[in-house]
């Protein structure tokens, strides 16, 4: 009260001025009014882990766009860049083309980061005394017989080297005066020598010194001479110049080039399964929805529960049965597609279905026939009529044989194979999730004033419906996204995977798995990529969900 | 309750039915036979063609299955000596059993537990440790975790065996070492349950521990560890039971390349067998047991809702 006194005493009328009153001012907005999205996107900027995930999930995507396009030192034999059918040419010092054999399994190395130790093209493996001190003699009849171990003095002869290998025990390796020395211990007589190591090995010996660094040595319960080292892969298979920055697989393929290829291949299939997936639930869940309770929603939904009481892998198991016979299907669809044939008739449907409804309509008088004409401006027909031109002119080309008909490549073929292995009971979630929604819905106000207002039901569906549950759909499909990729892994694991020189998350996993004791860069490098973008895509559908689901405002 | 029960019943009859329908005519679609061998000679095949029932028309075929199947036959296998398929799917099935019961019991029970401790302790360390733990466990797929186990755990460290080894006293594996073998595959399964699951009732509970009745049993005197064992988790209980079923069919899926990277001798390896040497009558088998496994799995469990919880309405049978 006493603050009040003080402040009516320092106020005086003439420090306010009366300003015009506007009463369309009343009903304006101060702030910019947002869109359901601009206020959806808004928050999910809100939300850390969300944006970082994006960030993440951007950066992938243009690592698949712009990471196999410039390979260093890696084009083809043909000149092109990376294409899967095909190795890099690798280059030698001196310029010449090295062989495809001399090259296996080179470890990541990155220039900048190998002065730090690591991704430095080095390795720890564990290798058999036999294979450092022998080592690859040539597979011919003189050497075969000396292999025997009946003849180990004659090989050691022929060898000029000092001892078998299973006679002395190695127990260390090291430098000392500029000299690599080794420590061994003779087993019959139990003295412990030292020489020099160049002395000890045969010309043959894959560990010339210089290319690997003794670590460990052990002796097993049978007697055999294992040592653990650091094995340097570039100068072991001389090509100390060359940068592979994750390594190559045994063909060799750069894996650098590859994972790419594969984050590239693994979202396109599980968007082009999510894409799919969603078509056909949202039109099928829709329909059944909007009928529910009649005889149609019945047998629609009947038919899903029986569809997907059938395990997914059942259909899988069918499917690798009868490849050959899912093989030259999915050719037929994709031939058919590629000479636009399909096209055509799908246009010649759509046309006469449009217009049939049309004159059925004109017959009863709902339109005039100015209206009619109207209609045709319909996308739908646009869809259509474009069709029928995209076929007349591939219909003209093909009849000049300029069309080649093998238009459908393997790669194509297999990669529709898993798309329609991964659809076949995936859409069944999404008409389930759609129609509970729509039944939710249908019974709203809204749906009863737009139909008092004339509209059909097509536009009911179509115009007040779907928009309302878009937003959930976004965020199933968001979720769908990172189980598309990791079913593809699976479809792989299992054998119906795409064919080996293709590349895709789940095959790159695959292929590291098998190679994992040799190379185990092969294995962590995708399984790492793969687990965060599966991580990535997750946490931005949380983030999404959040963002659009209008109780969390 | 009852009619419920019966009419779910009469449709896993009718969806075997179509099942079994769909997967033999399916199966012959491509035409081939299991004796596509070069070495096997026209007349060789056509006796073997006979000795199987092949040569028949296909219908007469299928209406001596179904009648061999009522009385619980599944045919022979081809390649494997000539055995009985349900012999050959029985003798494969402790192994596959061996590796998924454990990872599903061990899953649940520790995705429950770490689950509850989350949400009791809300916000704090614990809670956190857990929340961590889920992101990493969903995300890093289980034939992952299989390779890691096998490279650290087995090739550097040897603490585990490489591979499983089914119990065999004339090589010396007792059971316990088949057990201890089976830990490495069992864990890769299990530890995707257990975040799944934990997730799963730690949302149910918190919800549980701010619902009313709880304040009441509070401010009726009850202690916190009482109130949280008798009504708070017992009640979050009801919706995590929904997920255990999903989750079988996890540990059913995972099993398939868990079983490849561990060489289980169990259902899956049977099975990629039979499709590799076109073994028709033992992948109809396997495909028909994985069928009826999947299906009375799903009904079991939508049943026992209906036992646990009286509230939850099955009526129309929809989900």
């Amino acid at each position: 009260m006493e603050n009040d006194k003080k402040l009516d005493k320092n106020l005086s009328p003439d420090m306010f001025k009366r300003t015009k009153v506007d009463i369309t001012e009343a009903e304006k907005m101060s702030v910019e009014s947002l869109s359901f999205w601009q206020d959806a996107f808004r928050r999910l900027l809100g939300n850390k882990g969300a944006v970082v995930s994006l960030v993440i999930i951007a950066l992938l995507i243009i690592m698949a766009i712009v990471g196999p396009i410039k390979p260093i030192n890696r084009t083809n034999y043909d000149d092109s860049v990376f294409r899967y059918d095909s190795s890099p040419v690798v280059l030698g010092k001196d310029g010449k083309v090295l062989k495809k054999e001399e090259i296996f399994f080179l470890p990541p190395r990155i220039p900048g980061l190998e002065k730090l130790g690591f991704f430095d093209g080095t390795a720890k493996a564990k290798v058999s005394s036999y294979d450092l001190i022998v080592g690859d003699i040539p597979r011919n009849s003189k050497f075969n017989d000396l292999r025997k171990p009946q003849n180990k003095g004659k090989l050691v002869e022929e060898l000029g080297i000092p001892y078998h290998p299973f006679d002395i025990n190695v127990t260390n390796i090291y430098e000392k005066d500029g000299e690599l020395l080794m420590d061994y211990k003779v087993n019959q007589s139990g003295e412990e020598k030292t020489t020099k190591y160049v002395d000890m090995i045969s010309e043959y010996s894959l560990y010339q010194p210089g290319s690997f660094k003794f670590i460990d040595t052990s002796v097993d319960e049978f007697g055999a001479n294992t040592l653990t080292v650091k094995k340097n892969y570039y100068k072991m298979q001389g090509v100390e110049h060359l940068y592979f920055w994750f390594g190559t697989d045994k063909s060799p393929f750069d894996n650098w080039t590859r994972l790419w290829i594969g984050v590239r291949v693994s979202l396109l299939i599980a968007l082009v399964a999510t894409l799919i997936d969603f078509s056909i639930g949202i039109t099928y869940g829709t329909i059944a929805g909007f009928y529910a309770g009649t005889w149609i929603d019945n047998v629609m939904m009947r038919f899903t529960e029986v569809l997907g009481s059938i395990p997914f892998i059942v259909f899988l198991f069918i499917m690798i049965s009868i490849k050959p016979l899912v093989n030259a299907f999915v050719q037929s669809i994709v031939l058919a597609f590629g000479t636009g044939r399909a096209l055509m008739y799908i246009a010649i449907v759509f046309f006469a279905i449009f217009t049939i409804n049309q004159l059925v309509k004109l017959y009863r008088k709902q339109i005039s026939k100015k209206e009619l004409v109207a209609h045709y401006k319909n996308p739908v027909i646009t869809f259509a009529v474009l069709g029928v031109i995209q076929a007349i002119v591939t219909y003209y080309l093909k009849s000049r044989d300029m069309l080649n008909a093998n238009m459908a490549t393997t790669e194509v073929i297999s990669f529709l194979i898993i798309v329609f292995a991964m659809s076949l009971t995936g859409w069944i979630g999404v008409t389930r999730i759609v129609r509970a929604q729509i039944i939710k819905l249908r019974d709203l106000e809204f749906v009863l004033a737009a139909r008092t207002l004339g509209a059909d039901n097509s536009r009911i569906m179509k115009k007040h419906l779907f928009p309302n549950i878009i937003g959930q759909l976004v965020v199933l499909a968001t979720f769908k996204i990172p189980s598309a990729i990791f079913t593809e892994a699976f479809l792989t694991f299992i054998g119906l995977g795409l064919p080996i020189p293709m590349a895709s998350l789940g095959v790159l996993v695959f292929r590291g798995y098998e190679a994992m004791q040799v190379q185990p860069s092969m294995l962590f490098i995708p399984a790492f990529v793969m687990s965060i973008l599966m991580l990535a895509i997750n946490l931005l559908a949380n983030g999404l969900r959040d963002a659009l689901d209008p109780r969390m405002r | 309750m009852l009619k419920y029960t019966l009419e779910r019943i009469a449709l896993l009859v009718l969806t075997m039915f179509l099942i079994i329908t769909l997967n033999f005519f399916l199966l012959r679609l491509d035409g081939t036979t299991p004796f596509e061998n070069p070495k096997i000679s026209p007349a060789a095949k056509e006796m073997m063609m006979k000795k199987y029932g092949l040569d028949k028309p296909m219908v007469v075929q299928y209406a001596r299955y179904l009648g061999d199947l009522l009385k619980g036959d599944l045919g022979k296998s081809i390649n494997f000596k000539n055995q009985s398929v349900s012999k050959l799917i029985l003798s494969k099935l402790p192994h596959t059993i061996r590796v998924g019961l454990p990872a599903l019991v061990f899953g649940v029970l520790l995705g429950m537990l770490l689950g509850a401790l989350a949400a009791i302790y809300r916000g704090g360390l614990i809670d956190n440790m857990a929340t961590i733990f889920a992101i990493i466990f969903v995300t890093i797929p289980s034939f992952v975790l299989a390779a890691l186990f096998q490279h650290y755990l087995a090739a550097e460290w040897s603490i585990f065996p490489y591979l499983y080894s089914p119990p065999d006293m004339s090589r010396g594996v007792t059971y316990w070492d088949s057990m201890y073998s089976s830990i490495m595959p069992a864990l890769a399964i299990g530890l995707g349950i257990v975040s799944s699951v934990m997730r799963f009732m730690r949302s149910e509970l918190v919800e549980v521990l701010n619902s009313d009745y709880i304040l009441l049993a509070r401010a009726k005197g009850l202690s916190k560890p009482k109130v949280i064992i008798r009504h708070a988790i017992r009640n979050a209980m009801i919706p995590v039971m929904t997920i255990i079923g999903p989750m079988t069919l996890y540990v059913i899926y995972g099993s398939l390349v868990i079983e490849r990277f561990f060489g289980v001798p169990g259902l899956s390896q049977l099975m990629l067998k039979a499709i590799e040497k076109h073994d028709y009558f033992l992948t109809l088998g396997v495909n028909i047991f994985y069928s009826f496994m999947f299906i009375v799995i799903v009904l079991i469990i939508d049943l026992l809702y209906g036992v646990v919880d009286p509230r939850i309405r099955l009526s129309g049978g929809s989900k």
